[in-house]
């Protein structure tokens, strides 16, 4: 049986019950066999085994908590981090991992407590001041971070994003004790404490603020593995095993090291070749193989990517919904799966990826691969004669083939031709969905930050979302949102995100296509390798070494 | 010789400061025709015009005229050329100063050419005095067969072939293997290891050696075959001259001009060899530092490496223009 991964007193006292549970549930199912139980000795209780593990990692782009927003830096953030709140690894739900209780009664003011004794890697204290002091660096606009709009829902982030902003501390964030600290959101948000779970919100030392540039090469966290020494550009990033950690989850080997590869196939060979460990993604092509020869040690696992085709609604050909729905329900997503993405995604069948707490399987009607409702739509819009449906994506990221699919798809089943628009490349393409230039649908991808509906709804649909730019709006949909926003509990606004889902599975204002698959592979070296698809790794405390 | 020596290095600044201007006008035209690469920072999740802004600002690009399609950014070339005077050559969007990646990279790439070259010219001159020496016989098919082979393998093919079907089973065998010993097992590692410097890029020298091995062969073939033929070579065999000597001192030495000439000119090559070659056993050299930074359109990476690649060739030819003299009496530099 496994240890569930992130359990404080609170939580543990709160939930005891529900999460013992979860946790015997995916033992079952890791498809690890043998180590549960049968092992005996030390292994069997998800101890700590000593050992070394290798893994593979893209270069990242920083390993500053706020700045990162991609996955390479988010993989080592969060093994050398540990942030306020946690994602069980089973259910999603939240769970406090340095926090001690997190509060609210209006959903708008927060009051976090810190848990005591927690130490950075340096011996500084995680205090009310290591978040305090985290977050203001972050939303400050001129340090740039990327991860700066996190900090968006807090009161006086817009004084401190103007350029030259002589504000540098957000007056939302009051500290009232050495261990609490009060946080008051712009507006009601239920939905933040769930939020918190992503990178963006870790503490920061003092030692690491006083000097950034060092603490990007050698950061200074306060999670279960610490730097084993500076990150080696391209070549490795070596951490090892905390010994003083104060969480429960401590890692169960002595060291883990990513090594940096640039070409997946290299490093799926040095794999092969028993140099890593662990293969955290197996490119597309490889997977076939893949599965032969690692059998129940390749984990497949649907990820929380979504790609659509949205719709540019400031252009009058697709205001009709009509439209929308007939092209929707033109295209047998399977059939593009199986036959050009090598099987690496799985068909969408709602706005929202599977993975997310409130996930409404099959709720998108229009969806579904339907060629006769489609055309009997079809007859009903009034499509300009001899138009052709204009396919934007940006060249060389290997998008060609899947919207050619697409393109065929729609032509075979409503006889209308289409034109692949791959003219402008990734920085202008982005500029053209940003400046509202598309003449047809465009591909567009989300992915979560968080586990919670609200991220994949609020940015990109409602009207001022922060990454909208379909150009569609609707009242409703924006008002069941900021409803979603300040609901009581999450429980309630998960239902009010669900009803505003339907909004958009009536007006399609984008096509959803397809979820994402990611697949691990490892060694035999290793063992107890749970996905932790919150974090669409591996979860690198569980793993032991045999 | 030394008077010749400094004009030639003299004519080195007005082409390095043609080539700086030429990239710094082409990654400029990028960015102009692409659009701004701090946009495609954030990808699909839109940044709020402050943020953007704060990002351009970063990376030094928010000057207006990277948004005039032709306009050749003087006030940021005037910059660009401040700011190498001083040797400040940037940082690439991961915050890693210029001059970090090259001193990195650059003793990688260095043996791995090396490697290269001494492959090359070990294998391919061997193989070319044997191939001339027996004109028409069997070895001089064998090496003219296998050259032909080699030149049609695409180089990122032969690195990918050689990785899976001999470094893969290789190292599997050889950790069973208990006689082995553990250098054996990083010659035929897949990725570079820090560690053991030269013997893991030892499969990749050899992969990118390759590349050139057959040029060299068949020039060297070719050139003793005329050589051969020479009066001087008849002359020298006539007066009882023994005929190693005949064809090691004097038939070979001159033979080797146009081979030295294209060693020279496969600097080049084994740089854009390097690219591939790189990547695929990745070796964070030079090559592959430059593909990286192509890929994210870091101009400050791309304009210094490339300025660099045009300074070695500058003074890998210059050696080679120097070399004729000690091969060929004849020729003399005033």
């Amino acid at each position: 049986m496994r240890r569930p991964r992130t359990i404080t007193r609170a939580a543990a006292l709160a939930g005891a019950v529900i999460l013992t549970a979860a946790a015997c549930g995916s033992s079952d199912g890791d498809g690890d066999g043998g180590n549960n139980g049968g092992n005996g000795g030390s292994n069997a209780e998800g101890e700590y085994t000593g050992g070394e593990v290798r893994a593979n990692l893209n270069s990242p782009q920083t390993l500053i908590p706020t700045d990162t927003v991609e996955s390479e830096g988010g993989t080592v953030v969060s093994a050398v981090y540990s942030g306020l709140v946690d994602f069980d690894i089973d259910s999603g739900e939240v769970i406090h991992l340095v926090a001690e209780s997190i509060e609210t009664e209006d959903n708008q003011t927060w009051d976090i407590t810190v848990r005591e004794g927690q130490e950075f890697h340096n011996g500084e204290a995680v205090d009310a001041d290591a978040f305090i002091r985290a977050w203001n660096y972050g939303a400050y606009g001129d340090n740039a971070q990327r991860g700066s709009f996190f900090f968006d829902v807090i009161e006086g982030y817009d004084e401190m994003q103007e350029e030259g902003s002589d504000v540098t501390e957000l007056s939302g964030l009051e500290k009232t004790g050495d261990l609490t600290f009060t946080v008051t959101l712009k507006s009601p948000f239920t939905t933040f404490e769930v939020a918190l779970g992503h990178n963006a919100f870790m503490p920061m030392a003092q030692a690491c603020l006083d000097d950034t540039d060092a603490c990007n090469t050698e950061p200074i966290g306060n999670g279960p593995f610490k730097m084993a020494g500076p990150w080696e550009h391209d070549v490795e990033i070596p951490l090892e095993r905390w010994e003083d950690y104060a969480g429960e989850n401590s890692a169960n080997v002595d060291t883990l090291t990513f090594n940096i590869y640039a070409d997946a196939q290299t490093a799926y060979n040095d794999l092969q070749a028993g140099n890593l460990d662990v293969l955290r993604t197996t490119p597309p092509e490889l997977r076939d193989e893949a599965r032969n020869q690692f059998g129940d040690r390749f984990i497949e696992v649907a990820t929380s990517q979504i790609t659509n085709l949205a719709y540019p609604l400031y252009d009058e050909t697709f205001a009709d919904p009509k439209v929308r729905q007939a092209l929707s329900m033109a295209v047998d997503r399977q059939k593009i799966i199986d036959n050009v993405l090598l099987g690496a995604f799985e068909p969408a069948d709602s706005f929202i990826a599977p993975v997310i707490p409130g996930y409404q399987e099959g709720v998108c009607e229009y969806c579904e691969y339907d060629p006769d409702r489609a055309n009997e739509l079809w007859d009903e819009v009034d499509w300009p004669a001899d138009k052709k449906l204009q396919l934007h994506f940006h060249p060389g990221a290997g998008h060609d083939e899947w919207v050619e699919a697409v393109g065929i798809e729609i032509q075979n089943t409503l006889g209308i031709e289409f034109e692949l628009r791959n003219e402008l490349e990734w920085p202008d393409h982005l500029n053209a969905r940003d400046d509202e230039e598309m003449e047809g649908p465009y591909r567009s991808a989300w992915i979560m930050s968080y586990p919670s509906q609200e991220y994949y709804l609020k940015p990109l649909y409602t009207s001022n979302g922060s990454s909208a730019d379909t150009g569609w709006t609707n009242e409703d949909f924006d008002r069941l949102v900021r409803e979603g926003d300040a609901a009581p509990t999450l429980e309630e606004a998960q239902d009010l995100y669900a009803e505003a889902e339907q909004i958009l599975m009536e007006e399609v204002p984008s096509i959803p296509l397809f979820y994402g698959r990611s697949s691990a592979a490892y060694n035999d070296t290793v063992e107890n390798v749970v996905y932790n698809i919150y974090e669409t790794n591996p979860s690198w405390t569980d793993i032991q070494v045999k | 010789m030394g008077r010749y020596i400094i004009r030639r290095l003299l004519q080195f600044i007005p082409t390095l400061a043609g080539a700086l201007f030429l990239l710094h006008y082409l990654s400029s035209l990028a960015v102009q025709l692409n659009g701004n690469p701090a946009r495609a920072m954030f990808g699909d999740r839109r940044p709020s015009e402050a943020m953007l802004a704060a990002v351009q600002k970063l990376y030094n690009l928010d000057d207006p005229c990277l948004e005039q399609v032709g306009n050749p950014c003087f006030g940021q070339f005037v910059n660009r050329v401040t700011s190498l005077a001083q040797g400040d050559l940037g940082t690439n969007f991961r915050g890693r100063p210029v001059t970090e990646i090259i001193v990195d990279s650059l003793p990688l790439s260095a043996r791995l050419a090396v490697i290269a070259l001494i492959v090359q010219i070990l294998i391919g001159i061997t193989a070319g005095v044997f191939a001339g020496l027996r004109n028409k016989g069997v070895i001089d098919y064998a090496v003219k067969i296998s050259t032909v082979v080699i030149i049609a393998f695409p180089v990122f093919v032969l690195g990918k072939v050689i990785q899976t079907t001999v470094n893969v089973p290789v190292t599997n065998a050889l950790r069973e293997a208990s006689w082995a010993p553990d250098w054996l097992g990083t010659v035929f590692s897949i990725s570079y290891q820090a560690n053991s410097p030269w013997l893991s890029l030892l499969v990749p020298g050899v992969v990118l050696g390759a590349l050139g091995l057959a040029t060299t062969a068949r020039l060297t073939r070719t050139s003793l075959i005329e050589n051969l033929h020479a009066d001087y070579v008849r002359t020298a065999t006539a007066k009882g001259m023994p005929r190693r000597r005949v064809i090691g001192v004097h038939a070979l030495r001159n033979s080797l001009i146009p081979v030295v000439t294209d060693l020279g000119l496969s600097v080049g090559v084994l740089l854009s060899g390097a690219v591939v070659t790189e990547a695929i056993f990745n070796i964070p050299g030079v090559g592959f530092q430059l593909i990286n930074a192509i890929r994210v359109g870091e101009s400050p990476v791309i304009v210094s490496l490339v300025t660099f690649f045009v300074l070695i060739y500058l003074v890998v030819n210059l050696l080679v223009d120097l070399l004729y003299a000690v091969l060929d009496p004849r020729i003399r530099y005033e």
